[in-house]
C-alpha cells in the first residue's frame, strides 16, 4: 500500500501561525500509523497571500488550511481508514 | 578584485573563577584610511580592576594613534591618567598596538608585553626594534619597543598577555611558563595547516595555554592573531528580487560565485531551484527550537528560512554566541565569522503577508535587519561587507 503523503508548509508565515507545533505531528502518531505515513515539509508554499488562512498543509495533494496537531491528526487518522478499507 | 585580506581577531579566556577579564582588546578599521588599528593590554592584576586600566588603556591607545598622535606622548597620556593601585602604589598596564594600512605597512608599539611574533613562510622572523626610554616616577626601567615593517600576504603578527607565554609556570614540564615553547608551538601548528585563519589561531593558543595550567588559567589570558591573508568570499542572498524578471540573474549571480554561498529564505531558495533545475529538500529535524529548519541543495553551503533566521544571527552576532547552542542561525554565524568579504543580495519584493499586525510575532524587514548585520560584522568583525538591492 503505498504511503499517504502528508506534506506540511515550513515558511516563515506559517511556522509563526502554528506551523512550528504542527511539526511536532509525528509525536502524536501510533508506531502503527506512522507506518502509513511519510511526512515531509516544504518551502512557502506561495499561498499566505490570499484568502486563506495558515498554517498550510497538503495530504496526498489535497490542500488543507488552519489546521493545528489535533484537526491534522484526525485528518491522517481518517486517510489511513479510507486507505486500509 | 582585492586579492588580499588582514583578517584580526582575538580570543580571551578569565583567569579561573573570574568573572571579568583583566585584558582588554579593540581593533578598528578606520574606513576612509583603509587602515587598521588593534590593542591588547593587560591591566596590572585580575579581575574588575585590571579590567578598568586595561579598558583605559586600549581606548586612549586607540583615540591616540589614530589621530596620529606621537607614541611617547601616547605612553606619558596614559601612564599619567591611570588610576593608582591603592596597595602597589603604582598605576600599571601593559599595551600591543598594531597600526596597519591597506598596503600591509605596519607599525607595532609594545609596552611591557611579551615580544610579538612575526611567521613568515612557517617561521619566526626577527623584527628590528627600537627601544624608547620611558620616564615613570612610579616605576624604573620601562620601555617602548617600536617597529616598522612591511607585513606581505601569507604573513602572520601574533600577540599575547603573559597570561600565555607564562602559562605552566612552576610545572615540571614547564617550569619557566610557555614563553620559548609557544613559538615552537606555533611553527609546528603552522606547518600542520599552513591556512589556519587568525580566528582559529588565537583560539588554539589561548586553549594550550588552559591546559598548561591544568584548565585551570592563572591569570587572564588573551592572544591576537593578524592575518594577511586571500579573502575567503561568502554570498548571501535573501528574498526574492522585486521584479520576477530579475530571479535568472539572481540565479546566475548565485551559480557564478567564486566562494561559498547561503540561501535565506524559503522563497529565495525555491526560486534558485527553479532557475538552476536543482531539486531542494527541506529537513525534518528541528536543531533550534526557535528556527524552522534547514534545507539542502547541492552546491549551496547553507540554505536557512528567511527573516526569523536573520534576526536571530543579528542577535547572537551583537550578543555573542551561547555555548553549546546550535542552530540554522548559528550555523549562518559560523560562516560569516570564518569569512572575510561578504556580499548580501536583498530582494526587496515586500511580503505583505508578514506585516499583518495580528501575527504572534514581530516580524522585521528584511532590509533593516540585513543593514544592522552588516554595521555589525564591519564594526565588531572587522569584515568588509556589501549589499546589494535587487
Amino acid at each position: 500500500m503505498e504511503k499517504i503523503k502528508v506534506k506540511l508548509c515550513a515558511g516563515t508565515m506559517c511556522y509563526v501561525m502554528g506551523g512550528a507545533q504542527l511539526m511536532e505531528i509525528n509525536d502524536l502518531l501510533s508506531d502503527e500509523e506512522k507506518s502509513f505515513v511519510e511526512i515531509s515539509l516544504s518551502p512557502c508554499l506561495q499561498r499566505c497571500n490570499g484568502e486563506e488562512r495558515p498554517p498550510f498543509a497538503e495530504i496526498n495533494g489535497k490542500p488543507l488550511q488552519g489546521v493545528n496537531k489535533e484537526t491534522l491528526l484526525q485528518i491522517i487518522k481518517e486517510e489511513i481508514k479510507n486507505a486500509v478499507r | 578584485m582585492d586579492e588580499v585580506f588582514i583578517e584580526v581577531d582575538c580570543y580571551q579566556k578569565n583567569k579561573a573563577g573570574n568573572l571579568v577579564c583583566g585584558d582588554s582588546f579593540m581593533s578598528q578599521k578606520l574606513q576612509d584610511e583603509g587602515r587598521i588599528i588593534s590593542v591588547l593590554s593587560d591591566g596590572l592584576g585580575s579581575g574588575i580592576k585590571a579590567s578598568v586600566l586595561s579598558t583605559m588603556t586600549v581606548t586612549m591607545a586607540m583615540n591616540y594613534v589614530a589621530m596620529n598622535e606621537s607614541i611617547l606622548q601616547t605612553a606619558m597620556s596614559i601612564i599619567n591618567t591611570l588610576p593608582q593601585d591603592m596597595v602597589r602604589k603604582i598605576s600599571y598596564s601593559t599595551f600591543c598596538i598594531f597600526d596597519i594600512d591597506c598596503f600591509g605597512n605596519t607599525k607595532v608599539i609594545e609596552y611591557e608585553t611579551p615580544p610579538v611574533c612575526l611567521f613568515r613562510d612557517g617561521k619566526l622572523i626577527d623584527i628590528p626594534k627600537e627601544k624608547i626610554a620611558v620616564e615613570r616616577t612610579d616605576l624604573e626601567n620601562t620601555f617602548l619597543w617600536v617597529s616598522e615593517f612591511k607585513l606581505e600576504k601569507e604573513d602572520r603578527l601574533v600577540c599575547y598577555s603573559d597570561g600565555v607565554s607564562q602559562s605552566g609556570m612552576g610545572s615540571s614540564s614547564m617550569p619557566f611558563g610557555w614563553d620559548e615553547g609557544v613559538k615552537t608551538y606555533l611553527t609546528a601548528l603552522l606547518e600542520e595547516q599552513p591556512d589556519i585563519s587568525a580566528k582559529e589561531m588565537a583560539h588554539k593558543i589561548v586553549l594550550r595555554a588552559e591546559r598548561n595550567d591544568n584548565y585551570r588559567l592563572l591569570d587572564d589570558t588573551s592572544c591576537c592573531v593578524v592575518y594577511r591573508r586571500t579573502p575567503r568570499n561568502l554570498l548571501v542572498c535573501t528574498g526574492p528580487p522585486y521584479d520576477e524578471q530579475k530571479d535568472r540573474y539572481l540565479a546566475e549571480k548565485v551559480r557564478d560565485f567564486q566562494g561559498k554561498r547561503i540561501l535565506c529564505g524559503g522563497t529565495t531558495a525555491s526560486i534558485i531551484s527553479r532557475e538552476l533545475r536543482r531539486p531542494l529538500t527541506v529537513s525534518l529535524e528541528i536543531t533550534d527550537k526557535e528556527l524552522p529548519p534547514l534545507s539542502y541543495m547541492e552546491g549551496i553551503d547553507l540554505v536557512t528560512e528567511g527573516i526569523l533566521t536573520l534576526s536571530k544571527v543579528e542577535r547572537l552576532l551583537a550578543e555573542g554566541v551561547p555555548e553549546r547552542s546550535h542552530g540554522p542561525a548559528n550555523d549562518m554565524v559560523t560562516l560569516l565569522q570564518n569569512s572575510d568579504k561578504i556580499t548580501f543580495v536583498v530582494g526587496t519584493r515586500i511580503n505583505v503577508a508578514h506585516q499583518d499586525p495580528n501575527l504572534p510575532v514581530e516580524l522585521e524587514i528584511r532590509r533593516n535587519v540585513v543593514k544592522k548585520i552588516k554595521d555589525l560584522l564591519e564594526t565588531k568583525y572587522l569584515k568588509d561587507v556589501e549589499i546589494i538591492y535587487l
